[in-house]
């Protein structure tokens, strides 16, 4: 008379031997044992292969040129904003005045800088912004994703609170949101001055492409029909938001697969970014051209920029940054130092397991004698 | 540890009389009018054991009571008939046999078993075994979502605080249903320590379980620190990896925003903790693969799923087209890399640093299982004899110790006792042979039985 916990399988139907072995846990399995001839070689292989990887990471990074320009207290260039000879208010105090007219009025800096090392095509140049918290929840939150595809919005949607409709007029922001009503209008433009590279000239810049396709392509469309707020045009019945100079349908007049919604400077800016300090791209250099056919020459050059943004009330900075690119993206050093690091840490504690396994190493053979009589130790 | 050693009866057996009580129903009743139940308890631990016979069934009950609000120890009742129904009741594990009078006592019972000898695999096998899952199905789930949480916690400090989450809505009520929650599963349903012909033959390791070996205060709280010391790693080194980036992708210049830095941080997280708790996996069956890749893999499925429109978006965030754009960057899979690797470098420091300075008894017999079905050795020891198997089990004579000593099992081939130590009906079978049967628990039978 046999005890057998196991059912019998001779009576029933019979159950597929994996299940039948699932059933009552004896589905065979590896047990993994740490010994040192597995965890001593992966130890040494890992800070083997990460040290080198984090020098190369490294030298990708060293690879990207990047040159910023800090703009924001930079001084006016017209005479209406002068205060004495040759001394001019700054831009951030003229736009903040409570006579100017944005839209209407405008102030333009320039300021000279030098580039001292070469930027090798291709070269791109994006604008940064400090203190500026793009990724605080009520300022994600505030846009309206349904408007932007294109879609007739007939109430002014709750999200984009207290940026949704003319408290008035009770027309709809178009487009509504914080995240919208905020964007970022400077422009700037870019001048070489040292004539032997050339005559004083602008640097072309092109404004396509600098945002993701998929934004392009998927999120944002027009509305149907004639861009403008005409009766039966794309944008009736909407008004422009609260801080913008011109409505949607103006921001690109040239170009309309640039214009309304579609406009790249738009969705790249309704992308919120992850850090309150951050960039976005703003223009590309335009190779095209014989004198910046492969690479932006160091030298001295010309930041002209329409200033409009006022970041002095939160203690914001702005600057134009001028950066190629790699492998990796733009300039970083934290992967290939951390890289370095952890490969370093995983050597050590290679060599700390090595010790260890020295010292210790006859407890597997002793093991052999322990039974059910061996007196605990513990 | 000296905690390890508390039995249930809660003295070393060193210090037991070496007597057997028997007590009738008679002189039960004398002891519950006469309130002699302390000094009764008092006697009954120091016998090494105690048979109570034609006991009425609620005298079984009150034995049981008695024991347990005396010393404060748990206690098992097991039963099979009618009558045993009060006293399985009472104890804190009832345990019902499915016997020849019917299912009464299986009907009051937290555990039905078919046969008294059941008895040995219900707590040495199960019993071990379920200890083990529970406490690392409670810990680890408590550890991934303080994980997850905390992760959003430590990006405030780049979002002002504002308690702006980093990962879509869908993305994270997935979390919990899709991405993490069958390995634990998993591990809970089919992972053993030991092989469980070892759990059955090494009942002696029981003993280490006893007393909160590992469902404790230091245990928990070491899960909850690793959650707070791999939330941190794994928040910042995506953090600064990204910070002050222009462009994010292999010669992309194009900027990346708020949703590609969290599903990034999001990713480490799925890796982390799919890949923790591989780490406490004992037995890796083709399950346990099964589980741990596929619910990564469920998981880029779902970002993809997620990222191909944007039905999905929610309260200003949105996937679309994250996707390929972060996943295909290498940028994303160094930083990936190298966020898991220094998360788990801790856990598996400090796991390969067990178990090879201060190993538990069971990593040991793992260990020596292993060795000897590796060299198809038997350990040399005297005591051991190899009796008419054809597998390689062993067999352990029961000589007298210290230690209590495994019961002998059943086999065709073994004469196991003398007619006079038949089975009864009741299904209580133990047998011995010299009188080396030891009885550690307070049973009560319905039937004499005399030993």
């Amino acid at each position: 008379m046999s005890v057998n916990a196991t059912a019998d399988t001779t009576t029933r139907p019979r159950n597929s031997k994996f299940k039948q072995k699932f059933k009552q846990q004896r589905l065979p399995a590896w047990q993994p044992i740490l010994t040192a001839d597995t965890v001593l070689p992966a130890f040494f292989l890992i800070g083997l292969l990460f040290v080198p990887l984090g020098v190369a990471l490294l030298l990708f990074s060293d690879s990207v040129v990047e040159f910023q320009v800090d703009y924001t207290d930079c001084n006016s260039t017209s005479d209406a904003h002068q205060i004495a000879v040759g001394e001019y208010l700054q831009c951030k105090d003229v736009i903040t005045e409570p006579s100017f007219v944005h839209g209407t009025d405008t102030c333009m800096c320039q300021i000279d800088f030098t580039i001292e090392k070469t930027l090798e095509k291709n070269v791109y140049m994006y604008y940064g912004l400090d203190n500026f918290y793009q990724n605080h929840r009520r300022y994600v939150k505030s846009r309206d994703d349904k408007q932007m595809q294109g879609r007739v919005v007939d109430e002014p949607p709750s999200d984009c609170r207290p940026f949704d409709a003319d408290p008035d007029s009770n027309e709809i922001y178009a487009p509504c949101g914080a995240v919208a009503n905020s964007l970022f209008n400077d422009t700037l433009r870019l001048f070489v001055t040292d004539t032997l590279l050339g005559p004083q000239r602008k640097v072309p810049l092109l404004k396509n492409d600098i945002a993701w396709e998929s934004d392009k392509n998927i999120k944002f469309h027009n509305p149907p029909g004639e861009l403008n707020d005409s009766p039966d045009g794309a944008f009736k019945g909407t008004v422009k938001p609260l801080y913008w100079t011109k409505p949607v349908w103006q921001l690109d007049e040239e170009d309309p697969n640039n214009n309304g919604y579609e406009n790249e400077d738009l969705i790249v800016w309704m992308r919120t970014a992850a850090f309150p300090s951050f960039r976005k791209l703003y223009r590309r250099v335009d190779h095209s051209k014989s004198q910046f056919k492969n690479s932006l020459q160091n030298g001295p050059y010309m930041l002209e920029v329409d200033y409009n943004y006022p970041v002095s009330s939160f203690g914001g900075r702005k600057r134009m940054i001028l950066s190629t690119t790699s492998f990796l993206g733009g300039k970083n050093n934290f992967l290939g130092i951390a890289y370095i690091t952890v490969g370093c840490i995983c050597f050590l504690l290679g060599v700390i397991f090595l010790v260890i396994h020295v010292k210790f190493g006859e407890r597997t053979t002793k093991h052999l004698n322990i039974n059910q009589n061996t007196p605990y130790s513990e | 540890a000296a905690k390890n050693s508390k039995t249930v009866s809660g003295t070393d057996n060193s210090s037991k009389f070496d007597a057997c009580m028997v007590v009738t129903s008679k002189a039960m009743s004398c002891v519950t009018e006469g309130n002699l139940e302390e000094e009764f308890v008092e006697l009954s631990v120091k016998c090494k054991s105690v048979i109570a016979c034609r006991m009425q069934p609620n005298q079984k009950a009150a034995i049981v009571r008695m024991i347990r609000n005396s010393k404060r120890v748990t206690c098992l009742g097991i039963g099979d008939g009618a009558n045993d129904e009060p006293m399985i009741r009472e104890a804190d594990i009832g345990v019902g046999i499915f016997g020849v009078e019917g299912t009464a006592a299986v009907r009051a019972s937290d555990y039905a078993i078919a046969q008294f000898s059941f008895l040995r695999r219900l707590l040495f096998v199960h019993g071990s075994l379920s200890y083990r899952r529970i406490t690392d199905l409670i810990s680890y789930i408590f550890y991934k979502n303080a994980l997850l949480s905390l992760t959003v916690m430590w990006f405030g400090f780049a979002s002002g605080f504002s308690g702006q989450p980093l990962q879509l809505e869908w993305a994270v009520q997935l979390y919990n249903v899709a991405f993490t929650s069958v390995p634990i599963l998993v591990y809970a349903l089919l992972d053993r320590q030991l092989r469980l012909t070892s759990l059955e033959e090494y009942t002696h390791l029981y003993r280490t379980r006893l007393g909160g070996e590992l469902f404790n205060y230091r245990r928990f709280s070491l899960w909850i620190v690793d959650a707070f010391t791999q939330s941190i790693l794994i928040t910042f080194i995506p953090w600064f990896a990204y910070s002050n980036l222009t462009g994010a992708g292999d010669d992309d210049p194009q900027s990346y925003g708020h949703w590609s830095m969290g599903l990034v941080i999001y990713t480490a997280v799925i890796f982390s903790t799919n890949l923790r708790i591989a780490l406490v996996f004992r037995s890796w069956t083709i399950i346990h693969q099964f589980v741990i890749w596929g619910s990564i893999i469920v998981f880029f499925i779902a970002i993809a799923i997620l990222s191909a429109s944007t039905v999905f978006a929610a309260a200003g965030g949105d996937y679309t087209g994250l996707f390929v754009r972060l996943l295909g960057t290498s940028r994303f899979w160094l930083t990936l890399m190298i966020t898991v690797v220094l998360a788990l470098l801790m856990d598996v420091f400090f796991t390969i640093l067990q178990q090879w300075i201060s190993p538990s008894w069971f990593d040991i017999y793992r260990e020596k299982d292993y060795i000897q079905r590796k060299h198809r050795k038997i350990g040399p020891t005297p005591e051991v004899e190899l009796l008419g198997s054809k597998k390689n089990r062993l067999w352990v004579d029961g000589i007298p110790s210290a230690q209590p000593t495994p019961l002998k099992r059943r086999q065709p081939s073994m004469v196991v006792r003398p007619p006079v130590l038949a089975r009864s009906q009741t299904g209580y079978g133990y047998s011995g042979t010299g009188g080396n049967a030891q009885l550690h628990w307070n049973v009560a039978q319905s039937k004499t039985h005399l030993a």
